[in-house]
């Protein structure tokens, strides 16, 4: 697939035109990255907002009834729910790693088993997060089939 | 966890329990008991360990996620009421009567206990070197 990037001028309006013979999963792959990527979200912090781009997300987790956001060095909360948050942005790299948190896969460096069928996913800015067994399957099947 | 996965695994523990506990007594049989033979009966013996063998894993199971520290705690208490049920049986059958032998048993069941936790890392780390390769597929692909 040939790729073309043509700067226009600032009165143009900026867009990607993708040309297919038709939408595969890679075309939507790549619609979703696109989509995402301009994607922001209200992370408040000391009752100030901060518009939070999704992909500097690292994980997504409820304490207590809140929603946090953390990113490379700083937590946000979130005004969702975790479910609300999953079902929002499944398909933009978040998936569903515990009872109580979702990780953005695009954040994990490198994935290695403890004790008792659960797996450690170290971040790219050193954290650890739990990936719970019975999200295990799951996770296989959406990296080996592509869904994402 | 939830009850249906614990019992899955439950069951799977069982049946690699009992594969581990016939290859035991086959290899060590000879050794301790060379003259020793057996009846049909004997057959039951390896489905009762793994039976038994499987019973203290009610420890391991928790609906909350444990710490890797909690999850070394039960694990070390699992491993310290296998070693109590199955010596309690071997010695309520006779197979156990001295300290030697005791201590012979004691090692059997650790080893065995190795074995399958060695076993279970083993198919583990296969899979996370799966889920490695696909989420590197992935970021390479965004």
């Amino acid at each position: 697939m040939d790729v073309i990037v043509q700067q226009v001028s600032r009165s143009a309006p900026q867009q990607v035109v993708i040309q297919c013979y038709e939408v595969t999963d890679q075309i939507k792959s790549i619609l979703r990255f696109i989509r995402s990527s301009g994607t922001t979200l209200a992370g408040y912090q000391n009752e100030r907002i901060t518009q939070l781009p999704l992909q500097d997300i690292f994980y997504v987790e409820a304490v207590e009834g809140r929603v946090f956001a953390y990113t490379s060095g700083q937590v946000f909360e979130l005004k969702c729910k975790l479910y609300e948050f999953e079902a929002l942005y499944q398909g933009e790299q978040f998936f569903r790693c515990g009872k109580s948190m979702v990780v953005n896969l695009m954040k994990i460096d490198s994935v290695s088993p403890i004790l008792n069928g659960r797996f450690s996913a170290r971040l790219f800015n050193g954290e650890e997060v739990l990936i719970s067994r019975q999200y295990v399957p799951a996770l296989k099947e959406l990296l080996s089939g592509g869904m994402l | 966890m939830n009850p249906r996965a614990f019992l899955k695994e439950c069951l799977m523990q069982f049946f690699i329990i009992t594969t581990f506990v016939n290859v035991a007594s086959a290899v060590v049989g000879p050794v301790l008991m060379p003259g020793k033979t057996f009846g049909f009966v004997a057959f039951w013996s390896p489905l009762f360990a793994g039976f038994l063998g499987t019973l203290p894993s009610v420890v391991l199971y928790s609906k909350k996620e444990l710490t890797l520290r909690q999850t070394i705690f039960r694990k070390v208490l699992h491993l310290l009421l296998l070693e109590f049920i199955l010596s309690l049986v071997g010695w309520l059958n006779g197979n156990i009567s001295t300290a030697g032998s005791f201590v012979i048993f004691a090692l059997m069941v650790l080893a065995v206990y190795a074995a399958v936790t060695l076993f279970s890392f083993l198919l583990e780390s296969r899979e996370a070197k799966q889920i490695n390769a696909g989420l590197r597929a992935l970021q390479n692909r965004k």
